[in-house]
């Protein structure tokens, strides 16, 4: 499947306006997809997952809130940020080019780990030394 | 090159004296004489052999052979616990017990079993052993009790200290035997003053435990130690039990709680550990940021993440009860458990939606729990910032939720 279409994207040609498809696929760094991936330009308000088989998300244009359209065309410096629950956020700069407009991206995780965290003393709930506590 | 061998003569010549003048002195820590907590020279606790040898605590790192507490964990080891009964003495007692018979057959019969003067004895002394040996419970030291004598030097059998061996008649001078209140051996009065002294009958020791424990649960008090150690009894803790239902007032409800929870944990039952504590923090109090803290801990690593928010932010209402170093570090652990916990649940959930149910219910839980991990980030973040902390992993989890560096870093 991802062959197929990485070869898809790789022989895809420009549109009749000069638009190419660029494909950016995201895995981890073990290069397994990671499902739940999104990509999101810097000034966009959505974010795009990502195909949850294999990682890959292809575009060849943004829509902006402005109502504007970032078309890729060859020799635009697209920017890009892809982040995945659990991993670290990269951001992307990327020159469109005519053909095989296909983008690698791998995420490390974010290391979370609890096993450093100092577990507190609990105490047996008594302020005062015993003698002073048993005393009238 | 003969003022080399001269130079190198001189300093091995200077260096070797040094370097033998060492003594034992420095290592006599290390290694102790009397490392048992009875004062033995060697004793079995437990599954534990104490002799002297350095212990190794739960990491492997050595310990003096009588430290009770491990240096780096504090956790406690095998010389701490004084209510582990002994192993059994498996070689001839019968030696040791007419060593410890002699000022005992000395003393008068009005007199108790406590000697406390040295008391002078004939010069000749014909010390007979009775056959067979004489104690049949757990042998446990009646004092310490050492005997300069003419008599062959006592040889220890499995690290036990062994009596005269042979019953020679000899000028045996007299020891001070201190015994315990609560240990009473009966020592039939032989005569010592012939030589041709008829064989004396078998002696016998009656052993009562010292330390006997505490029955009831009234006093608290004296029930921390055993819970310290996981040795409540089924009934103590059913006593426990009811004595929390029953309770009026609330500290006490408290303290009992607190009892209950100790011996749970020094057992390793983390089930009933996690059921005692959230019964303290669900019906008893909650105004110990240290227990909610510690709660919080145990569900994060159940991944009960829910849990671990809602735990992590009643710990935070009490922050104000830490201090100094204690406060920054509880403060900024309790933030990142809490992001950690709504990263937590927004992965499951953005997993479940990507790969399972596609659904809008999803959908909203993803995008809710995304929100969540990114406020808490960013609160983890901040407070990282204003404690002057590390903050690299806050600000990659916030920039993850947020999927928008600004965000975080203008923050």
């Amino acid at each position: 499947m991802l062959t197929l279409l990485l070869s898809l994207a790789l022989a895809a040609p420009p549109d009749d306006d000069g638009t190419v498809p660029v494909t950016v696929v995201v895995s981890d760094l073990q290069d397994a997809p990671i499902p739940t991936a999104v990509v999101r330009h810097p000034n966009e308000m959505e974010r795009h997952r990502v195909n949850s088989v294999d990682g890959s998300f292809e575009a060849s244009v943004l829509y902006m809130p402005d109502g504007t359209e970032l078309r890729f065309v060859p020799g635009l410096r697209l920017e890009l940020e892809i982040s995945a629950p659990g991993y670290m956020t990269q951001v992307l700069t990327y020159e469109v080019r005519r053909r095989r407009n296909v983008v690698r991206v791998a995420l490390p995780a974010i290391p979370l780990d609890t096993t450093e965290v100092e577990e507190p003393t609990i105490g047996f709930g008594r302020d005062n030394p015993r003698e002073a506590e048993d005393s009238p | 090159m003969t003022r080399r061998l001269l130079l190198l003569a001189t300093l091995a010549g200077l260096g070797v004296p040094v370097a033998l003048a060492a003594g034992w002195s420095p290592w006599a820590a290390a290694f102790p004489a009397l490392p048992c907590p009875d004062g033995w020279s060697a004793c079995r606790v437990g599954s534990a052999d104490l002799n002297g040898a350095s212990l190794r605590d739960v990491a492997g790192l050595p310990l003096p052979g009588d430290a009770r507490l491990g240096w780096f964990d504090l956790e406690p080891t095998a010389v701490l616990s004084p209510f582990v009964g002994l192993s059994e003495y498996g070689g001839v007692t019968a030696a040791a017990a007419a060593t410890m018979a002699e000022p005992q057959s000395a003393a008068t019969p009005e007199m108790p079993a406590v000697a406390t003067e040295p008391v002078a004895l004939p010069p000749a002394v014909a010390v007979v052993s009775p056959p067979g040996p004489v104690s049949t419970g757990p042998t446990r030291p009646v004092g310490t009790a050492p005997t300069p004598t003419t008599a062959p030097t006592p040889t220890a059998v499995s690290g036990r200290p062994v009596g005269v061996p042979a019953p020679t008649p000899t000028a045996v001078p007299t020891t001070a035997v201190s015994l315990p209140p609560a240990t009473t051996v009966s020592v039939p009065t032989a005569p010592v003053s012939s030589p041709t002294a008829p064989v004396a009958p078998p002696v016998e020791a009656v052993l009562v435990p010292v330390v006997a424990a505490p029955t009831g649960c009234t006093d608290l008090v004296a029930l921390e130690p055993m819970a310290m150690v996981g040795a409540l009894s089924a009934d103590t803790v059913k006593c426990l039990e009811k004595r929390i239902d029953s309770e009026a007032t609330q500290t006490t409800r408290d303290k009992a709680s607190r009892v209950l929870i100790f011996h749970a944990e020094a057992k390793g039952d983390r089930v009933e550990w996690s059921r005692l504590v959230q019964r303290h923090l669900e019906d008893i109090d909650r105004s110990d940021p240290d227990l909610c803290f510690k709660y919080a801990l145990e569900l994060s690593r159940n991944g009960r993440s829910l849990g671990v928010i809602r735990w992590a932010d009643v710990a935070l209402e009490n922050k104000h009860r830490w201090q100094g170093a204690t406060y920054k570090k509880r403060v900024y652990d309790l933030h990142r458990l809490k992001a950690q916990a709504a990263n937590s649940l927004w992965t499951a959930v953005a997993k479940e939606y990507a790969t399972g149910e596609h659904t809008e219910e999803n959908a909203a839980k993803a995008e809710k729990y995304r929100a969540m991990t990114r406020d808490y980030a960013l609160e983890w973040l901040d407070y990282a910032r204003a404690s002057q902390q590390d903050g690299a992993t806050a600000l990659a989890l916030c920039v993850s939720a947020a999927g928008n560096r600004t965000f975080c870093e203008g923050g």
